[in-house]
């Protein structure tokens, strides 16, 4: 079928700058989480004491030499610095959007992507002060939220979401619940491993086995939901071949099958009490990869979310 | 589709979890032996303990400590005529005061509202209190066909006093991720945490409101609890319920108790290539008593702290400076910002290197007075404490208690008030109107 997605009658070019920023900021998304995991796979969330006011100094300032005088605080102290850059950058896509997109829906998400990322900086820092392992397992689960609404905003950002009204798919109301579903068992399925690696800490060694076991269980799940989403999203490209629908379904099967062999290969080299390189490079990159994934998923179900059954978009609906 | 998606995969996880053997069991955990007990000998390689003298020391640490999910100390005979059994939460953190009581009692009736209200409409068996009470859970079933199961089910939510399971369950989640789960100081997130988490297991506390440098009364321990040591990576606990922190107080205590019965143990095997079952309750027998007897060594305060005037505050810099006296300028230096003369040595490769250690063989910085951030607490009365008894298993020594060869002491109680003043002018910054 020949592609007939509608696009929206003509209308003022969108100022590239909300754009511009939030892309930014999604680059900034991917050190900060390399950093992030890195501090859990360490064990260095207390490596730097304090949280604005660390070790006597004003965060954003804190020494060089301080900042390099081991790998548990340049981790924590970096991943503090990513934090607030990705903060100040949104704080611009903000203003940016606001002043130059007419758009309440791009506004209010990016103004909401905003809200997540303080309060995810507030659990951070409240899990230093406190130096509470809740909050830190808390933090590393909201991380997840931060995640998908800066997919979103990213995805509402684009040129190609705003150039699109609708995009027509027989079985487009299926293609909308599935991507939605996979979204959300993926961000389970984060949060279970979340749940597995600030184990380590607290004295759960003895149970560790049962929550990896969970979280295996829980990659089963996601396999059996994002791989049927793929096949979907390709049957969705055929259907609408100018849509993104091609290439989100071969970066979700790229990166559930890198997920699985990450895990495995990250859980078969796991020793929490003697972390190696090689063990630091495959749990960053397991987290990384999990991020992606979400991200990969808020992108299909948004893209989804923007499918009409075929026969409305003949009839003009919108 | 939604609910077919949720029931297979709810149906694929519960039988993946069955065959994974995933039960949700409590986790299993064991107290370790402290390093300088499994150490080897430098020169020959072996260990310093024999093995098996090790195997005998945790199995008689277990016998008298119980372990990590089963904590419980052993009565001894002698303890029976007295009718002091340690098991017995209240009388053995000593008798708590009336107002300790009504205060937990209060705690009591918010904390277990809904179960008492469920009582009240005699629903025995919904007021069960959530399993992490799973010990008050249990004494709970066992009530189950008591005829006066109501009245009874009342007096426990009331009285709840936390069991040592449950406090350890307690300790495991807050407090092992820094200090160790057996009060070693070496829980993962320790390794990093500069100063490092306290070591329980020497049974020295560094912020007490001891006269000597006994070992701290509950009183210490819950006050460390509820202030956190500001400074450190040691927060505040005081968001917890109080009957929490009276049950992790104790939980220390158990840890501080058999690292010192270790501790000794070991020492008395290294000497004598082994102990035995009566070496070890004369021993345990000894601790316990350092720890019964602990409020007897608790600093009382004559009369009321007199008021900082610049003559005390004068007078407190004099004493500061005077080497022939307090001599603090020693390590603490002569701007009070822990410079002092002391403090540095040269090591044999001509490095600047600290030359205090403290009790755990780490550098000990005397304390830059001028920063004003007291670990221990920046209120008079705590820089008091810290003056007079000094500072256990630290170089900071306390003047309170020194007296010349006549058995006069050294200083009075006004001149160590003068030096508290002194110490709160540098940290707050009124010294140079002095």
């Amino acid at each position: 079928m020949a592609s007939t997605a509608s696009t929206p009658s003509a209308a003022p070019a969108p100022s590239p700058w909300p754009r511009r920023l939030i892309v930014a900021a999604g680059l900034v998304l991917l050190p900060l989480f390399a950093f992030g995991g890195s501090v859990t796979t360490l064990g260095a969330g207390m490596a730097v004491t304090g949280w604005w006011n660390a070790e006597g100094s004003f965060m954003p300032f804190f020494p060089i030499d301080k900042w390099f005088r081991d790998l548990g605080t340049f981790v924590e102290h970096s991943h503090r610095q990513f934090g607030l850059v990705l903060g100040l950058l949104m704080i611009a896509a903000v203003v940016a959007t606001w002043l130059r997109d007419p758009r309440p829906s791009a506004r209010w998400l990016v103004t909401g992507a905003l809200a997540a990322i303080g309060v995810q900086g507030w659990i951070g820092g409240s899990r230093v002060l406190e130096n509470s392992p809740g909050l830190a397992f808390l933090h590393g689960t909201f991380s997840q939220f931060v995640i998908a609404v800066m997919a979103a905003a990213w995805v509402h950002q684009s040129t190609a979401w705003q150039a699109t009204a609708s995009l027509p798919f027989t079985q487009s109301a299926r293609l909308r619940r599935l991507a939605i579903l996979t979204a959300v068992i993926v961000f389970v399925q984060i949060g279970l491993g979340a749940w597995y690696r600030h184990a380590l800490r607290t004295g759960l060694e003895g149970n560790l086995h049962m929550r990896i076991g969970i979280h295996m269980l829980g990659a089963i799940a996601v396999l059996g939901h994002v791989l049927p989403l793929a096949k979907r999203l390709r049957a969705a490209a055929t259907e609408a071949p100018a849509s993104p629908f091609a290439s989100l379904a071969k970066g979700l099967t790229i990166l559930v099958v890198a997920q699985l062999v990450l895990g495995l290969v990250a859980w078969m080299v796991a020793r929490p009490e003697d972390v190696d390189f090689f063990q630091w490079l495959v749990a960053t990159a397991h987290v990384l990869g999990g991020a992606l994934l979400l991200a990969w998923c808020v992108a299909a179900a948004m893209w989804a979310s923007r499918t009409v059954p075929s026969n409305a978009v003949a009839e003009g609906v919108r | 589709m939604i609910v077919r998606h949720a029931v297979a995969g709810a149906a694929a996880w519960c039988a993946l979890a069955f065959l994974a053997g995933c039960d949700g069991a409590r986790p299993v955990l064991e107290h370790s032996l402290a390093p300088e007990t499994t150490a080897l000998d430098e020169a020959t390689g072996e260990p310093r303990l024999a093995l098996a003298v090790q195997a005998d020391l945790r199995a008689e640490l277990e016998r008298l400590f119980g372990t990590p999910h089963a904590p419980r100390y052993a009565p001894l005979p002698e303890w029976r005529a007295s009718g002091f059994d340690p098991n017995q939460p209240f009388e053995s953190v000593g008798e708590l005061s009336s107002a300790e009581r009504d205060a937990l009692r209060a705690e009591n009736l918010g904390v277990f509202e809904d179960e008492l209200e469920e009582l009240d409409d005699a629903n025995f068996a919904d007021a069960r209190p959530a399993e992490r009470y799973f010990d008050l859970a249990a004494s709970f079933d066992a009530l189950a066909t008591a005829p006066d199961r109501v009245e009874r089910a009342r007096t426990l939510l009331t009285d709840r006093y936390p069991t040592l399971a449950e406090s350890a369950e307690s300790y495991r989640v807050k407090c092992s991720h820094c200090h160790g789960i057996s009060g070693g100081g070496d829980g993962r997130t320790g390794q990093f945490l500069d100063p490092k988490p306290r070591d329980f297991r020497h049974g020295v506390f560094k912020y007490t409101g001891q006269r000597e440098r006994a070992v701290p009364r509950r009183a210490d321990l819950l006050e460390t609890l509820e202030r956190g040591l500001q400074g450190t990576a040691m927060p505040s606990f005081r968001g917890l319920p109080l009957g929490e922190r009276h049950g992790l107080a104790d939980y220390v205590r158990l840890l501080a108790l058999r690292g010192m019965v270790e501790r000794r143990l070991a020492g008395l095997a290294a000497e004598q290539g082994d102990f035995t079952r009566d070496d070890a309750d004369a021993v345990y027998a000894e601790v316990w008593e350092l720890w019964q007897r602990a409020d007897e060594h608790a600093l009382v305060l004559a009369d009321v702290p007199p008021e900082a005037t610049p003559e005390r505050v004068r007078r407190g810099r004099e004493l500061f400076h005077d080497t022939a006296r307090a001599n603090c300028v020693q390590c603490h230096g002569e701007s009070g910002r822990g410079d002092g003369p002391a403090v540095w040595t040269v090591d044999a490769e001509g490095e600047r290197v600290l030359a205090l250690r403290d009790e755990w063989g780490r550098p000990a910085e005397p304390r830059d007075l001028t920063r004003g951030r007291f670990r221990g607490g920046d209120r008079p009365i705590d820089l008091y404490r810290r003056i007079w008894a000094g500072i256990p298993g630290t170089p900071m020594p306390g003047i309170g208690g020194t007296r010349g060869s006549d058995g006069v002491p050294l200083f009075t109680s006004d001149e160590v008030w003068c030096l508290v003043h002194y110490v709160r002018a540098l940290a707050y910054g009124s010294a140079d109107d002095v």
